[in-house]
């Protein structure tokens, strides 16, 4: 059924485009409403999961999926490069203590073999 | 994909202007702002007076999109949790 597919792509991107606007509301209401801030991003996460929309990889480092504070480094975040074990990329959500780990061990790799 | 009067039932409602064209309190006629928030039937509205809760249902609203067109929507049509109002199907309006 092409009809009931291309529904289903529609939802997905509407749902993508939503959460593109709430982020970026979150990120501007932070300084004023910290709480408001977290309701945005827990709502754009809400839409994504309804459509089982991905969330897209340039806001994946955005918001704490834990808690939906906006990871504003230096303020609501901690970012760190870490070489033990193997090379990645430390982000702490300050609020709750989540700890996202980004590996960029393939990207050295190549750095090396170039 | 941008915010149309066609698909302003199922799109995101924060961060537009409003403003509330009817109700049943005469008080609440008229008040103008950005909606910051939004629960299952009340939309808060920030103004130069502070922030107000005004319900969905039973008003008409009156949305400046961020195209600068403007829109009418019934109430009753945005009641529901805002990520409900995505998937659903039948609309007349």
């Amino acid at each position: 059924m092409r009809g009931r597919f291309s529904r289903k792509r529609y939802l997905r991107d509407l749902a993508v485009q939503r959460a593109r606007r709430l982020v970026e509301l979150s990120w501007k209401m932070h300084s004023e409403d910290e709480e408001l801030a977290r309701r945005y991003n827990l709502l754009a996460m809400a839409l994504l999961k309804r459509v089982r929309a991905k969330v897209p990889r340039d806001l994946k480092r955005k918001f704490c999926r834990k808690c939906g504070t906006p990871l504003i480094p230096g303020r609501t975040a901690r970012v760190r490069l870490v070489q033990r074990r193997f090379p990645h990329v430390v982000i702490t959500c300050l609020y709750c203590g989540k700890v996202y780990r980004i590996p960029y061990l393939r990207e050295k790799k190549a750095r090396k073999s170039a | 994909m941008k915010i149309t009067p066609k698909n302003i039932l199922q799109h995101e409602l924060i961060g537009l202007g409003v403003e509330v064209k009817k109700s049943t309190n005469i008080y609440q006629v008229g008040i103008k702002g950005i909606v910051i928030n939004e629960t299952m039937k009340m939309l808060i509205i920030k103004t130069s007076k502070g922030r107000k809760r005004i319900p969905k249902e039973g008003r008409t609203f009156l949305f400046i999109l961020p195209s600068g067109e403007k829109v009418l929507v019934d109430g009753n049509a945005l009641l529901g949790r805002p990520e409900d109002r995505l998937k659903r199907t039948t609309r007349k309006w």
